[in-house]
């Protein structure tokens, strides 16, 4: 589990995020949706963010290409997007300046493939708008660029740039725009939920097709979920999202086999896995905390079976626990971790298996 | 565990007066929650006391005044005087009771119509249904006005609730058509089938489960209805279709025959009617915005 | 006398006008034990939610038959026979949508109250809240003067679907069909929903059909029962749950457990994969000849399986399958 790179360099990170906040206003008060997130998206890996619904992932992943709602603003941090030692400081670009570096520097995906689409337009004007939005690519080189991503992403070129989003399953409308989004070659992927619509099997190609870019192409791809499955599935290194903040990041086996957030834990505890033998499941208790008016301490002391006085006061950081890449913000890790013996324990058999 | 009377719902106030007054100031608290709903409100209800309790206060113009012909606004003369020397203001106060009752009438009608139908229509479906829906694609073909205008001159339609009933009959399709959306669109939602799932009956289903979410909808029908039914009468007593008097109506067309729009002196003769006309459709679209969000649930909270 | 309370008998549903016709259930038939669950599993458009309307009552099939205590639902006088009114009461719903499956306009009180003063199960209002809160502590939403006169909209998704569950609950349901109950329900909150349906079924003896496209759902819900996999209007395979998730026998069950991906990365790394030979579910409207799952199959046989329908046949106590390979395999006549 040690072995993971701890040497990143400039060069190496497309992207890094330092101490962002994000707030929005409702009607009832201010909504602190992002509490100081800080992380860091190397060349070729990919990062999971999980968390469930309202804990904040999918405005920071909105965040990080800043289309925020009008409602929505950061009120701290910074994010850094490097080609080289050059770094992008995207939250001083003017509104001209943000179009180009969309798509260019980093793409986003979004959940409901089929409202990404203009339903009077067919594929391939949609692909032309994008590209010509972006910066001036010759038509022609348009065109040879998009069939060769549409091949790429097992489409049949000839019969999909032709036709209207209505004719294509949901599926095929998710492959063309990842598709889409590689057409101006960005460093960085951001995928919010990419299979969370889609039935078993086509979940199953859009995986393989995510984990061949990544493979081939070796850009940084930082994915947003709930599903712990597709985190396992897909992930080098998993963050988990809670009230707002990163409570546990770290290489994907650490997370699954020796977490160390309370939860974390609560959560992989809390989804079954489709093969092998019966398991009982915990659920946590309670419900996520209300954004406006967060509790004193740590936001998930209310929930948390492990919790102490001083969690009801002091909110933990987070801090590097066993490595160096893998940090967690909790005051009583290492009560956690007498708990997970069991998840060890496979991870142990898992290898040993393996080893033979 | 809790003992059960605790839990019962808190009793209120048993005398009506105040459960009346409770009712009142929750109903203003939740029409001021939209400004611009409330400023059309108080407009309304200026309008509703101009016309009834006003009448009461300003004496009818009835008597002719030569030596106040197109007389300007004066303390005696709030909006100045026509080309007989009466007053203006008066007119206004004593000729709106027409308008508004009609207006009401019609709204209460066309929307019994239109709900009434729209639902049967959307629940009972089938060959009922679709007979419906072609009556009311037919229906909407035809002009309304002018066939309004041609029935007044086949009948007199000198009777107000005749005269509603009337507008009501003909606008009935496009609300029809609406209501009949609107239930289709509810009927499909869960809630619904767990009703019929627990066998809660037809009536139930109707009055309980599908109307309390359309009274917003059926608040908007209803102010709709009465701003078309003021355009059409207004209309049919300008062309002198309908004998009804002392109507802003009437003042217009007066106006109007009078040669009004000619001189300067008489700009408030023809001004005064239309403005109030302007004015309270004004009021009764704005105030529409207040119905709207007092009859979504979602608000009713508190 | 029938071994199940609820039973499903060639059930067929065609939707559509007389031009075009598609059949969403085709030929569909299992029973439910007493206090058994069954999981009916299967990709968006199988036809598993139709079949759940049906074994509910709320869609009349097209043909075949609902039985329910051994009697069918369907005769001569349609909806409106004693017995019809036994069996609506006696089977409930839980859908989806824990956002559109309460009324908006009803506080949580009158939801629960109204199924019981309307059947008479309670004499008056006073009955009415000591069942309410009896209801409410069951389904888990104490203390429950938090939730007697909130409306929907003030109650979290998870919150809900408990009420759904208790709404159920007021005409003492036999038979509850849970439609995709749990799955917008976020993770944490799901499993205590699912503990607490399950609780059901062994205190107030609860039998469930259980609707669900999520495997590890229908595991952990099902593992005493049965798994039916429905594949386009029909079911494929149907046989207990651990017997289905461990040894799959048809090869459409045996390529959704290979794909779905699993909360643990080891496994799911070591995972063999079944390569389908076309990603393409087929329309309803231009169905294959032979097995459905013919033009995808990996054990394809031509000649065979493009030609003829494969029944659904036992190939054991606990298993049923409809594919001509697996039941060759095992020695029986498809």
């Amino acid at each position: 589990m040690e072995n993971q790179m701890t040497d990143i360099s400039r060069a190496n990170t497309p992207l890094t995020v330092e101490d962002l906040w994000v707030e929005y206003q409702i009607e009832r008060g201010v909504v602190k949706a992002v509490r100081g997130v800080s992380f860091e998206l190397a060349r070729g890996e990919s990062l999971a963010l999980i968390g469930e619904s309202g804990c904040g992932k999918t405005t920071l992943g909105v965040a990080l290409i800043r289309l925020l709602v009008q409602a929505a603003r950061i009120t701290r941090g910074e994010i850094t997007y490097w080609r080289g030692n050059q770094g992008l400081d995207v939250l001083s670009l003017k509104e001209k300046e943000l179009r180009r570096f969309r798509w260019r520097e980093c793409a986003m995906v979004f959940q409901s493939a089929l409202n990404a689409f203009n339903p009077v337009l067919r594929i391939w004007d949609q692909i032309l708008d994008t590209a010509k939005a972006h910066g001036n690519m010759p038509r022609q080189q348009v065109r040879e660029r998009a069939m060769q991503l549409l091949e790429y992403v097992q489409l049949d070129p000839e019969r999909v740039i032709d036709a209207y989003p209505h004719q294509l399953s949901g599926g095929m409308r998710q492959r063309v725009l990842l598709a889409m989004s590689l057409l101006l070659d960005p460093q960085v992927l951001i995928l919010d939920e990419p299979t969370t619509a889609l039935d078993i099997l086509t979940q199953r190609t859009i995986i393989d097709l995510l984990r061949r870019l990544k493979e081939q192409i070796g850009f940084a791809m930082l994915f947003i979920s709930h599903d712990l499955a597709t985190a396992a599935e897909l992930a080098d290194r998993v963050a988990t999202m809670y009230a707002g903040s990163i409570v546990e990041i770290g290489p994907v086996d650490d997370i699954f086999y020796r977490p160390a957030h309370p939860y974390t834990l609560g959560l992989i505890r809390a989804v079954p896995t489709v093969t092998g033998d019966f398991e009982a499941l915990v659920s946590i208790p309670g419900a996520p905390p209300d954004l406006v008016d967060p509790p004193p301490g740590c936001k998930f002391h209310p929930r948390c079976p492990y919790v102490t006085e001083r969690c009801r006061a002091e909110e933990p950081k987070l801090e590097a626990h066993y490595s160096e890449t893998h940090h967690v913000a909790c005051f009583n890790v290492r009560r956690v971790q007498e708990d997970t013996l069991d998840l060890q324990e496979r991870y142990a058999k898992y290898i040993r298996r393996k080893v033979q | 565990m809790t003992t059960s009377l605790e839990l019962m719902p808190k009793a209120g106030i048993r005398y009506w007066p105040g459960r009346l007054i409770r009712g009142v100031g929750r109903f203003l608290k939740l029409m001021s929650r939209n400004k611009t709903g409330f400023v059309g409100f108080l407009i309304f209800i200026g309008f509703v006391l101009l016309t009834t309790v006003g009448t009461w206060f300003v004496p009818p113009a009835t008597s002719a005044d030569i030596s106040a012909i197109y007389a300007p606004p004066s303390w005696k003369h709030p909006l100045g005087t026509d080309s007989q020397g009466k007053d203006i203001f008066a007119q206004i106060v004593h000729g709106g009771r027409d308008i508004l009752q009609m207006a009401l009438l019609t709204g209460i009608i066309s929307t019994f119509i239109g709900v009434a139908l729209g639902s049967l229509s959307a629940l009972i479906g089938g060959g009922f249904d679709a007979f419906l829906t072609m009556l009311a694609d037919i229906w909407l073909t035809i002009p309304r006005f002018p066939l309004l205008a041609v029935l007044a001159t086949l009948v007199k339609l000198d009777n107000m609730l005749f005269l509603a009933l009337l507008l009501s009959v003909l606008s009935w399709a496009g609300l029809y058509r609406s209501i009949r959306a609107q239930v289709f669109s509810i009927k499909e939602r869960d809630y619904i089938e767990a009703a019929t799932a627990l066998d809660l009956g037809m009536w139930h289903i109707i009055f309980s489960e599908v109307l309390p979410n359309m009274l917003s909808y059926i608040a908007i029908s209803f102010t709709f209805g009465m701003t078309s039914a003021i355009y059409a009468q207004v209309g049919l007593v300008f062309l002198g279709l309908v004998p009804l008097t002392r109507n802003w109506g009437v003042m217009i067309n007066l106006a109007w025959t009078q040669g009004a729009i000619f001189f300067k002196d008489s700009v408030y003769f023809i001004m005064a009617p239309v403005m109030a006309i302007a004015l309270f459709q004004l009021s009764i679209v704005w105030m529409s915005r207040s119905l709207e969000e007092i009859f979504n649930p979602r608000l009713r909270t508190g | 006398m029938s071994e199940y309370l609820i039973e499903a008998r060639h059930l067929v549903r065609m939707f559509g006008s007389r031009r075009q016709r598609v059949t969403a259930v085709d030929d569909v038939s299992f029973g439910i034990r007493e206090g058994e669950v069954v999981c009916l599993v299967g990709e968006s458009g199988c036809g598993k939610t139709t079949t759940g309307k049906m074994i509910t009552g709320l869609i009349k099939p097209t043909s075949g038959q609902v039985l329910y205590a051994g009697k069918p639902v369907w005769t001569a006088r349609g909806d409106k026979g004693e017995d019809f009114k036994t069996y609506r009461l006696g089977v409930q719903i839980i859908h989806q949508d824990p956002y559109a499956s309460l009324n908006p306009s009803h506080t949580i009180y009158q939801i629960l109250s109204t199924p019981l003063l309307h059947h008479k199960f309670v004499a008056n209002t006073y009955e009415a809240l000591n069942r309410v809160v009896e209801l409410l502590n069951i389904v888990g939403l104490s203390p429950v003067e938090d939730f007697l006169y909130k409306y929907p909209h003030q109650l979290s998704g998870g919150q809900r679907q408990r009420v759904s569950v208790a709404r159920a609950l007021t005409v003492n349901p036999r038979v509850i069909v849970a439609d995709e109950a749990v799955s917008m329900v976020d993770v944490s909150i799901r499993v205590g929903l699912l503990n607490m349906m399950a609780d059901l079924k062994h205190e107030l003896g609860v039998t469930y059909l259980f609707i669900t496209h999520d495997l590890a759902v229908a595991k952990f819900f099902a593992w005493e029962g049965h798994i039916a996999v429905m594949y386009v209007g029909s079911i494929v395979e149907f046989a207990s749950t651990p017997q289905l998730i461990n040894d799959p026998r048809h090869p459409y069950s045996k390529a959704l457990l290979a794909a779905v991906p699993e909360a643990d990365p080891e496994l799911t790394r070591s995972k063999q994969r079944v390569e389908l030979r076309s990603q393409d579910i087929p329309s309803l409207l231009a169905l294959p000849s032979g097995c459905r799952f013919h033009p995808r199959c990996p054990y394809f046989e031509p000649g065979l399986c493009d030609v003829q329908r494969p029944a659904l046949v036992p190939l054991d106590e606990h298993r049923y399958v409809a594919c001509h390979i697996a039941a060759r395999e095992a020695g029986v006549a498809s």
